[in-house]
C-alpha cells in the first residue's frame, strides 16, 4: 500500500517533466520505470499508474482551466458532443491515468520477466492485502 | 511462475500499452473531417489546455530576439494593442512580426495556405477543388511576381525580411504548448514565414477586392437578349450616383487616344460555369467600404475629421490587427494585416488616411484559338505562339500528390481547360494582380506612415497599383483629399465587359492610365470628400472603365455630409452606424403606390401596416425590414422570370422558389442591377419584362407588385418562424476562419444592411470602424469585431465584439513615448538583441 502510494506520487512528480517538452507518451515510460522500481505487483503498478497519471493530468488541466475561467474548455466541449468543462477534465484525467497505468503495468511485468520476483516480497504483499 | 509465463504476460501488457498509445496518437475520422489525436490534444502540458490563457492580469516577460539592432520597448494597453517603440524601422518591423505571430500565427498560416492552394495538405481531399482553382487562377504566380517587383525596393525588402525574421523568431522560440489551438485541432505544425507568404496574403486581398468580372454572364446575356434589350436593361451609369471625384472641368482638354470600341456580337451563348454561387440580386459588391474626410469648415472644432470602415468578410480572428509603430522618423497607429509589416489604415501625429475598394473591373477573359488538340500552340494574329507550362504540385493529405499543368498565354493562365464542360475552358485570364508591380505597395504605406502633409500623401500612393483603393486623406494643417489609386488599363468602350477574342493582339491591354490622369480631388469647396465603392468619376472622365459599383451607400453618405455642419466625432459615429437604406427609400414608396390595398385581406392589411411608419432603417428590433426584403426580392425575381427561364429552366418552367437562384443553370446570365430595376418599375411600368411569358394576360408593374405582396404573405403564413425582427431574421455572425462554430460568434442581434452605410450582410460588414480628428492632439476612435488575440482561449479573442455590435468605440491610445503613463497600460516588455 505504501509502495503504491509512493509510486503514484513519483509518477505524478516525474510526469511533470512533460513541462519541458517531452511528448505525451513519455508518461507511459516514466510510469513504467517507476513501477519497475517500486511496485511489488502488477496490480499495484496498475493502480499506482492510474492514480499518479490520472491525478497529474487532471490537476495540470484543472489549474489551467480554473485560471482561464473555463472559457476555452467551454468552447472545446462543444467540439466533443457538448461535454462540460468538468467532463473534459475527467476525460483528461482518465486518459492520463490510463496511459500511466498501462505503462506502469508493462514496466512492472517487464522487470518481472528479467528479474524473477522474490517469493518473499510476493508473500508479504499477499499478507498485507 | 515460469519465465515463459512471465514473458507472455509482459508481451500482453506491452501490446495493450502500445495499442493504447497508438490509438491515442491517431486522428479519429468523422465523415470528411477528423477528431485530433486524443493523446497530444488532451495532454495538459502541450495540448489544448495550454491555450487556456489566464483570465487575470497578463504578465509580460522581456525576451531576446536575434537580429535586433537595438532594444525595443513594447507597451500593451488594455485592449492588448502593442505600442512598439523602436530606434529604427527594421527593429520595429521585427518586433511587429514577433508580436503578430504570437497573437495570430494560425490566421497567417491559413490565409497564405488558402491563397497558395495548399489547404489540402492539411485538410485532405475536401479542399482539393479550391486549391486547384487557386493555383490555376495564378495566385502563386501573382505572389512570385509581387516579390520580383518588391525586390526593386531595398527599403521594402529590408522591412519585409525583418518582419519575416521576427515572425520566425517567435516560431522558433515556441513549442507545441504555445502554438495556436487550430494547429492542434487540425494536427499539423507551424511552418516558417517567408516574404512569399506575405505576398500571398496581399494576393488574397487582391482576390477578394479586384478579381470581380462578369464577362461570361454579359456575353451570354447579350447573346440571349440582343443588343436593344441588353442596352435597356444594363446601363452602366446610374444618373443618381455621386462619383468619388467630381467633374470640375479638369478633364476638358484631355483627349487620350483610346483603343477602338469593343463590338459585342450576338454569337451563341457560351454556357454556365460552376462558379461559386453568385448573389441572385444584382446589387453591387458585398465587399465594400466607406470612407470620408471633412474639412475644418464642416466640423465643430474646425479641425479635419477622417473616417473609414472597410467592409470585409467578418471572421474570428479578425482580419485586422491593431498596432502602434514608433521610430525616430515616425509615430503611426492603425490596423495591419497579419503577415504583412506596417500599418494599412491609420493615422500619425499629422495625417490620417483610409481606403475603400475602387471596384473597377481589372480581370478579363480572352478566348484562345488553339492550333491543335494538345493545346500547346495558339494563333495570335498571323503568328503561332507556344504556351508556357507552369507545373503545380498539390499535396493532398492521405492521397498521392496531384500534379497539374497550367498553360500560360500572352494574356495569362488558361484556368479552366481541365474541364471540358466549362464555357471558359479555352479562355485565358488577364488579371492586373498577376503583373509585376512597378513599385512596392509597402513603399506607399510606409510613405503614409511617415507622412506629414498632402505632398507626402501624393508622393506615397502612386506606388500602389493593386487592388486599386480610394485613398482618403486628411492632414492637421487642414487639407483633405481622395484619390482612386490603382493601375488601370486604357480600354476601348465596352472593352472588358464581354469575353474577348484572344486571336488578336489588338484586344490586349496595351497601356495604363497615366498617373497624372488618375482621378483625384483636393479640398473641394463642398468641404468633404468620400467614397463608398461607387463610380470613380462621372461619365465625363476621358477614359472608359467598368466595374461592380455601389449605388446606395454613396448617395446616403453624400446627402448626409452635404447637409452636415458642426460635425463632431459623435456625428461621425452616428453616420457609421446609420442603418438607413437608400434602396428601401427609393423602392418602397413606388411599391406602396402601385399596391392596391383594397384587394388585400385582413392578414395582408396587417402586413401592410408594418410599412406605414417605417423610416427605411434596418434596425434589429424592427419587423418592417424583414418583410420589405422579402417583398422586394420577390418583386425582383417575379420581374426577371424570363431571365431565370433562359438561365436555368430548359423546359421553360419558372423556378418554383423565387428567392433562390437555381444551381442547375443552363447558362450563366446577369440580372439587371437593383437601381435599374427600381428605375424601370417607376418609369416604364408597362415594360414587357413585367409580363409573365407563361400567362395569356399582359401583366404590368402593378400586377407584379401585387403578386409579390401575395407571395410574401403566403411565405410568412407558411413560415411563421421567419416572421421575426430583422436582427433575428438575418442571423448575423462572425465565423471562425476554420468554420469551427464553437470559436465563432453566431446569432448577433444587430442591424444594418449592405445598402445602408452600416453595411452589414450576414457574414460581411464593417471590419474596422475608425474616426480620427486631427486637432492639436489627435483624437482617434476605433473598434473591430473581434480582439487582438487569435486564441479562442484568450479573453482578448472577442472582447471588442459587443462594443462593436452596440455601435460603441474605443478611444485609441496614441502614445508619444514608451515612458508615457496611462491608466490603460497593462504592462511593458523589452525585446533585446541576443
Amino acid at each position: 500500500m505504501k509502495n503504491t502510494f509512493l509510486a503514484a506520487l513519483l509518477i505524478l512528480a516525474l510526469g511533470q517533466l512533460s513541462h519541458f517538452g517531452l511528448p505525451w507518451w513519455s508518461l507511459a515510460i516514466i510510469a513504467g520505470l517507476v513501477a519497475a522500481w517500486l511496485c511489488k505487483s502488477a496490480w499495484q503498478a496498475f493502480v499506482a499508474g492510474l492514480l499518479g497519471g490520472g491525478i497529474l493530468w487532471m490537476i495540470a488541466a484543472w489549474l489551467l482551466d480554473s485560471a482561464n475561467g473555463s472559457v476555452l474548455s467551454g468552447k472545446v466541449g462543444q467540439l466533443f458532443q457538448g461535454a462540460s468543462s468538468m467532463q473534459l477534465l475527467l476525460l483528461t484525467g482518465f486518459m492520463g491515468g490510463l496511459i500511466a497505468a498501462f505503462g506502469a503495468l508493462t514496466g512492472k511485468l517487464g522487470k518481472d520477466m528479467l528479474v524473477k520476483p522474490s517469493r518473499k516480497g510476493y508473500l508479504q504483499e499477499k499478507r498485507r492485502r | 511462475m515460469s519465465l515463459h509465463m512471465r514473458f507472455i504476460k509482459f508481451i500482453a501488457a506491452l501490446t495493450c500499452t502500445l495499442g493504447l498509445l497508438w490509438q491515442l496518437s491517431q486522428p479519429i475520422p468523422m465523415g470528411d473531417k477528423s477528431i485530433p489525436p486524443l493523446g497530444s490534444f488532451f495532454n495538459p502540458f502541450s495540448g489544448f489546455w495550454t491555450n487556456a490563457e489566464p483570465a487575470g492580469q497578463p504578465g509580460f516577460k522581456d525576451i531576446s530576439i536575434p537580429g535586433l539592432k537595438e532594444e525595443v520597448e513594447i507597451v500593451y494597453d488594455d485592449l492588448m494593442v502593442p505600442h512598439i517603440f523602436a530606434k529604427n524601422l527594421e527593429d520595429a518591423a521585427r518586433a511587429q512580426g514577433f508580436i503578430t505571430a504570437q497573437h495570430r500565427l494560425w490566421q497567417m498560416d491559413i490565409t497564405a495556405r488558402k491563397a497558395s492552394g495548399r489547404l489540402s495538405e492539411i485538410l485532405g481531399e475536401r479542399t482539393f477543388k479550391l486549391d486547384r482553382l487557386a493555383r490555376r487562377r495564378g495566385m502563386v504566380y501573382a505572389a512570385e511576381n509581387d516579390l520580383i517587383g518588391w525586390k526593386k525596393s531595398p527599403a521594402t525588402m529590408q522591412l519585409l525580411e525583418a518582419y519575416t525574421e521576427g515572425v520566425n523568431a517567435w516560431i522558433k522560440q515556441s513549442g507545441p504548448a504555445d502554438w495556436p489551438i487550430e494547429f492542434k485541432l487540425l494536427n499539423y505544425t507551424p511552418e516558417l514565414w517567408t516574404p512569399l507568404k506575405a505576398a500571398l496574403v496581399t494576393e488574397a486581398m487582391a482576390e477578394t477586392l479586384c478579381a470581380w468580372e462578369d464577362d461570361l454572364e454579359n456575353t451570354n446575356t447579350y447573346a440571349e437578349l440582343g443588343a436593344d434589350a441588353f442596352n435597356y436593361l444594363y446601363p452602366e451609369w446610374n444618373p443618381k450616383q455621386q462619383a468619388v471625384v467630381a467633374d470640375t472641368g479638369q478633364w476638358l482638354d484631355i483627349h487620350p487616344l483610346l483603343p477602338p470600341p469593343f463590338v459585342a456580337s450576338a454569337t451563341n451563348a457560351l454556357g454556365a460555369t460552376e462558379a461559386p454561387e453568385r448573389d441572385y440580386l444584382n446589387d453591387g459588391p458585398i465587399t465594400g467600404s466607406n470612407n470620408w474626410a471633412l474639412s475644418g469648415a464642416k466640423t465643430k472644432s474646425g479641425k479635419p475629421i477622417l473616417c473609414n470602415d472597410p467592409h470585409l468578410n467578418l471572421t474570428l480572428p479578425s482580419i485586422w490587427y491593431q498596432v502602434q509603430l514608433h521610430t525616430p522618423e515616425m509615430n503611426t497607429y492603425g490596423v495591419s494585416l497579419p503577415g504583412v509589416p506596417g500599418v494599412v489604415i491609420g493615422f500619425n501625429e499629422n495625417i490620417a488616411w483610409g481606403v475603400t475598394n475602387v471596384s473597377h473591373d481589372v480581370a478579363d477573359w480572352y478566348k484562345i484559338h488553339w492550333t491543335g488538340a494538345d493545346r500547346t500552340r495558339y494563333k495570335l494574329d498571323n503568328e503561332e505562339k507556344t504556351v508556357q507550362f507552369r507545373y503545380e504540385e498539390i499535396k493532398i493529405k492521405g492521397k498521392p500528390i496531384f500534379r497539374d499543368t497550367v498553360r500560360y498565354t500572352v494574356f495569362g493562365p488558361v484556368t479552366y481547360d481541365f474541364d471540358p464542360e466549362n464555357p471558359l475552358k479555352d479562355c485565358a485570364l488577364r488579371w492586373i494582380a498577376h503583373d509585376v508591380p512597378e513599385q512596392s505597395a509597402f513603399d506607399a504605406f510606409l510613405g503614409l506612415d511617415k507622412g506629414k502633409s498632402y505632398e507626402d500623401y501624393k508622393n506615397a500612393i502612386p506606388g500602389f497599383d493593386s487592388p486599386a483603393q480610394n485613398f482618403v486623406f486628411a492632414s492637421k494643417n487642414g487639407d483633405i483629399a481622395i484619390q482612386p489609386q490603382g493601375k488601370y488599363p486604357v480600354r476601348g468602350q465596352q472593352q472588358g465587359r464581354f469575353v474577348q477574342d484572344g486571336g488578336s493582339w489588338m484586344n490586349a491591354w496595351h497601356s495604363f492610365i497615366p498617373a497624372a490622369l488618375v482621378p483625384c480631388m483636393k479640398n473641394p469647396s463642398r468641404g468633404f470628400v468620400f467614397s463608398a465603392n461607387q463610380h470613380s468619376t462621372p461619365p465625363s472622365y476621358p477614359y472608359y472603365y467598368l466595374g461592380n459599383f455601389e449605388d446606395w451607400r454613396s448617395r446616403r453618405i453624400y446627402n448626409r455630409l452635404s447637409s452636415m455642419t458642426q460635425a463632431t466625432v459623435d456625428s461621425m459615429k452616428n453616420m457609421q452606424m446609420d442603418n438607413y437604406s437608400q434602396r428601401a427609400a427609393d423602392a418602397l414608396p413606388i411599391m406602396l403606390r402601385m399596391l392596391d390595398a383594397s384587394k388585400l385581406d385582413a392578414e395582408g392589411q396587417s402586413l401592410l401596416a408594418e410599412f406605414k411608419n417605417w423610416n427605411y432603417r434596418y434596425e434589429p428590433e424592427m419587423l418592417a425590414p424583414t418583410l420589405f426584403e422579402t417583398w422586394f426580392d420577390s418583386c425582383y425575381a417575379t420581374t426577371w422570370d424570363e431571365i431565370a427561364m433562359l438561365e436555368n429552366q430548359p423546359n421553360g418552367k419558372v423556378p418554383t422558389d423565387d428567392l433562390n437562384r437555381s444551381k442547375n443553370a443552363k447558362i450563366s446570365m446577369v440580372y439587371p442591377e437593383a437601381w435599374r430595376f427600381i428605375e424601370i418599375l417607376e418609369t416604364d411600368s408597362s415594360s414587357v419584362y413585367f409580363d409573365h411569358p407563361t400567362t395569356p394576360e399582359r401583366e404590368t408593374a402593378k400586377d407584379i407588385v401585387q403578386e409579390s405582396f401575395q407571395k410574401m404573405q403566403t411565405y410568412y403564413r407558411e413560415h411563421p418562424d421567419k416572421k421575426v425582427a430583422y436582427g433575428q431574421a438575418k442571423g448575423f455572425m462572425l465565423k471562425h476562419l476554420g468554420l469551427i462554430d464553437a470559436f465563432s460568434r453566431l446569432d448577433l442581434k444587430i442591424g444594418g444592411h449592405r445598402t445602408a452605410p452600416n453595411a452589414m450582410s450576414q457574414t460581411n460588414g464593417p471590419s474596422w470602424r475608425m474616426i480620427v480628428e486631427l486637432g492639436d492632439q489627435v483624437q482617434a476612435l476605433g473598434v473591430f469585431p473581434g480582439g487582438q488575440s487569435g486564441n479562442p482561449g484568450s479573453k482578448y479573442y472577442d472582447n471588442m465584439v459587443d462594443t462593436w455590435a452596440s455601435g460603441n468605440y474605443y478611444e485609441l491610445l496614441f502614445l508619444k513615448s514608451a515612458g508615457e503613463n496611462s491608466p490603460r497600460i497593462l504592462g511593458r516588455q523589452k525585446f533585446t538583441a541576443k
